[in-house]
């Protein structure tokens, strides 16, 4: 089982918060975003007990990767600004397309431009994906949308991320006579009252229309990885060892960051 | 079907490469540093010779260098030992492993892995 964890940091300094979570659970994949430190001081802190963590070079101004393989299996396909989709190579395994993006904030972008940043996610992936044959794809990151945005849930463009995995299993679905791949959605069970938060981000504001909290930090599944997956295998974390990353049902973003880490553990 | 002229042990190997022995001392460098400097090595051949490049990495500054370079034929030994203007002839794997005691221990090793070091710490 391959543990991933993506964490928005909000520019935060809390390399001793990185460290301590990612060898807590067994991190075998870290993608920080927003991430204000230098690598070099987040290696330190993942490393001060045991030199198990290599940082796997990007040039993606906005994600940073750190891995307890030999940062050699994660290797960049395709970069940008905000994304990076790599091929992870594990000795005895199909290789996987490692996909990781933060995607413009609401605050700087309107719902408009959003569908377009997802419009140009989708269609990197799909090139990746093309170019290496294969869909056994994950996607992880601060994708700013919620996940019944129409850019999260769209075809023709858009990421086409269901919410049923019986759906996802049928791989694909026919819009105007064109197929387009599902993605599984399993964030859509972690919204609510029945899940650890209600999101991963809280924004609350004095509009008509508040939602509290958002579901911004998403982990996404091609059906070709579905096989072995089990809802339980993505959580929200809201606690490092003992201390909690809430402060009054809240990400405490005084103590660490405004948005919760997600963890995925992956069998492929 | 054709005759099969193979010894029946042919497949079976539990030698120990050059390169083998490379890549656990560039693991070893990165677990000593916390991987803010690593070891890599990278093959190539050339005719019928292998060769193995040792580098000293910093792999957050993307950042690496030739701290020797190391060739030999299919039989692994004798191999070459290249650093700089110098080489050396290895007829065992205990003299390799001596030499590469020799070569890490040395000042200007040493000179390349703090430099490195402190570069990335800065």
């Amino acid at each position: 089982m391959t543990r991933f964890l993506f964490w928005n940091l909000n520019k935060r300094e809390i390399p001793g918060f990185v460290g301590t979570l990612a060898r807590e659970v067994g991190v075998d994949v870290l993608i920080l975003a927003e991430c204000a430190m230098r690598p070099e001081r987040v290696l330190e802190e993942l490393n001060a007990e045991k030199s198990d963590y290599q940082y796997a070079w990007g040039v993606s101004d906005h994600l940073i990767f750190f891995t307890r393989f030999d940062s050699y299996y994660l290797r960049p396909l395709f970069e940008s600004s905000r994304l990076s989709i790599r091929r992870l190579t594990l000795p005895e395994s199909e290789p996987i397309l490692v996909a990781a993006a933060h995607l413009p904030s609401k605050l700087s972008f309107s719902d408009e431009s959003q569908l377009f940043e997802s419009v140009y996610l989708s269609r990197a992936i799909s090139e990746v994906e093309a170019g290496e044959g294969h869909q056994r794809t994950i996607l992880l990151g601060d994708l700013n949308m919620n996940p019944f945005e129409p850019g999260m849930v769209g075809a023709r463009g858009g990421l086409n991320a269901v919410m049923s995995r019986r759906i996802a299993a049928r791989k694909a679905r026919t819009v105007q006579g064109e197929k387009y791949p599902f993605f599984y959605n399993p964030m859509w069970n972690h919204m609510g009252d029945r899940a650890e938060t209600g999101g991963t981000f809280y924004f609350e504001n004095a509009e008509p229309v508040c939602y509290f909290w958002h579901m911004y930090d998403q982990v996404l599944l091609r059906p070709e990885l579905l096989k072995k997956f089990e809802p339980e295998h993505v959580r929200i974390l809201r606690e490092v060892r003992g201390v909690s990353l809430l402060e009054n049902g809240r990400p405490d973003k005084e103590m660490a960051s405004d948005h919760l880490p997600v963890l995925l553990e992956l069998s492929f | 079907m054709a005759d099969d002229l193979w010894p029946e042990n042919i497949a079976e190997s539990n030698m120990v490469t050059p390169v083998a022995i490379l890549r656990e001392q560039a693991a070893l460098l990165g677990d000593k540093t916390k991987q803010l400097v690593a070891g890599e090595v990278q093959t190539t051949t050339t005719g019928n010779l292998f060769v193995h490049s040792f580098y000293v990495a910093a792999p957050t500054l993307n950042y690496r260098y030739e701290l020797f370079r190391v060739q030999h034929p299919a039989a692994f030994y004798p191999l070459v030992l290249a650093q700089g203007q110098s080489t050396s002839q290895l007829k065992s794997e205990e003299e390799f492993k001596n030499k590469l005691k020799e070569v890490f221990a040395s000042p200007h090793t040493l000179n390349v892995v703090h430099s490195i070091l402190a570069q990335v710490r800065s």
